[in-house]
């Protein structure tokens, strides 16, 4: 017969963190303290029990670690009812091993699709020969280069932002085995607005040169008038920092949208 | 499939318990080696303990501890009248239910011709 009152200090603190595991599982399953104790009472006895029929003095660290390992995990505690785990595994309900992560595809080939439209503003705004008429210069001239850029640049922000709408809805599907919500959603929001930003400016450009176009039949001063406040650079470093702001407040709220977890689980 | 059989376990935890019990009194760690033994069910101190509880919180059992002959104290549940009554009702509905099973799995009908 075990000798259980003389049981270790260590091998009784085993015994006691076993206890207290699983009493902090019971607690947030929401049960009564009264419940919690006589389920920890029940438990510590079968434990005891255990320890009765396998040893024949005072138990050792080994043999309480022995018992404890055939029982359930503190953890099978949370809902007893719907988590619970028999021992005998039934192959049929096995899970398969977790496959692994993998970068979204369609981000990738979303974020790929716009480097031809960065390559065709390069040339764009590098003219092979410059045709000083104000600010039309630019666009008057163009590059050959930037010609044959053209249809992959035009469909880059289409294209980027379909695969990024599909990159996203399969990651948040895809329960972690798919990565790639910022390559997803910069493809989807962040490089439409930008490729946007030199568009407007360009347009932004050419009303003003049409607007500070010289006049001198009907206002000789109108160089110095309205036109030529609004072409100051101040105000060109306000437009451009008021659109980075929208494409950055938007891509934070699509960033955050992207990222809730879908009802129910699904 | 996992699923189905942690549903019907959980339908039967209740009536396997008070089953037991009904042969006689019995401490937890009795209550519980009967229980893992029964093939299929497979029961576990995770759900029979928590069980207990809530069956003695209903009124269905009673708990009296009792010193052991050879180690320590033991808890004994025994079955109350109102667990008994609960009991019959559940082995008349598991009878009704069994039979209407096994008609439908066989492919009888109503009436038990094939």
């Amino acid at each position: 017969m075990a000798s259980l009152e003389k049981m270790s200090a260590a091998a009784q603190s085993i015994i006691d963190h076993h206890l207290d595991a699983i009493e902090s599982s019971l607690r947030e399953s929401g049960m009564t303290r009264s419940e919690r104790s006589n389920i920890l009472e029940d438990v510590e006895n079968q434990i005891r029990e255990m320890l009765e029929e396998r040893t024949s003095g005072a138990p050792q660290e080994n043999e309480v670690r022995a018992v404890i390992a055939e029982l359930d995990a503190p953890e099978s505690y949370l809902s007893p009812q719907d988590t619970e785990t028999p021992r005998p595994a039934l192959p049929e309900t096995t899970t398969p091993p977790p496959s692994p992560c993998h970068l979204s595809k369609c981000a990738v080939i979303g974020a790929l699709w716009a480097i031809p439209f960065f390559v065709w503003a390069l040339f764009l705004v590098i003219p092979a020969e410059y045709v000083p008429i104000g600010m039309l210069g630019v666009f008057m001239t163009g590059s050959a280069w930037s010609a044959k850029w053209l249809l992959p640049a035009v469909t880059a922000p289409f294209v980027t932002t379909l695969l990024g709408i599909i990159a996203i809805s399969q990651i948040r599907h895809s329960q972690g085995r798919l990565y790639g919500r910022g390559l997803a959603v910069g493809a989807t929001l962040l490089f439409p607005l930008l490729a946007a930003l030199p568009l407007c400016l360009r347009v932004t450009a050419v009303a003003f040169a049409f607007l500070n176009r010289p006049n001198e039949i009907f206002d000789p001063s109108y160089n110095h008038g309205l036109a030529w406040l609004l072409s100051m650079p101040l105000l060109w470093l306000l437009a451009v920092l008021f659109w980075m702001l929208v494409a950055l407040a938007v891509t934070r709220w699509t960033w955050r949208y992207s990222g809730k977890p879908l009802p129910n689980g699904a | 499939m996992r699923a189905w059989i942690a549903q019907v376990r959980k339908g039967l935890v209740e009536v396997c318990i008070l089953a037991v019990l009904r042969k006689g009194e019995a401490y937890g760690y009795q209550l519980l080696q009967e229980l893992a033994q029964a093939e299929g069910l497979a029961l576990t101190e995770s759900t029979v303990y928590p069980m207990l509880s809530r069956l003695r919180n209903d009124g269905w059992i009673t708990v009296r501890a009792a010193p052991s002959p050879s180690g320590p104290p033991r808890r004994y549940y025994r079955l109350t009248p109102l667990g008994e009554s609960r009991l019959q009702q559940m082995e008349t509905y598991w009878g009704q239910i069994q039979t209407s099973t096994n008609r439908f799995l066989k492919g009888e009908t109503e009436n038990g011709q094939p």
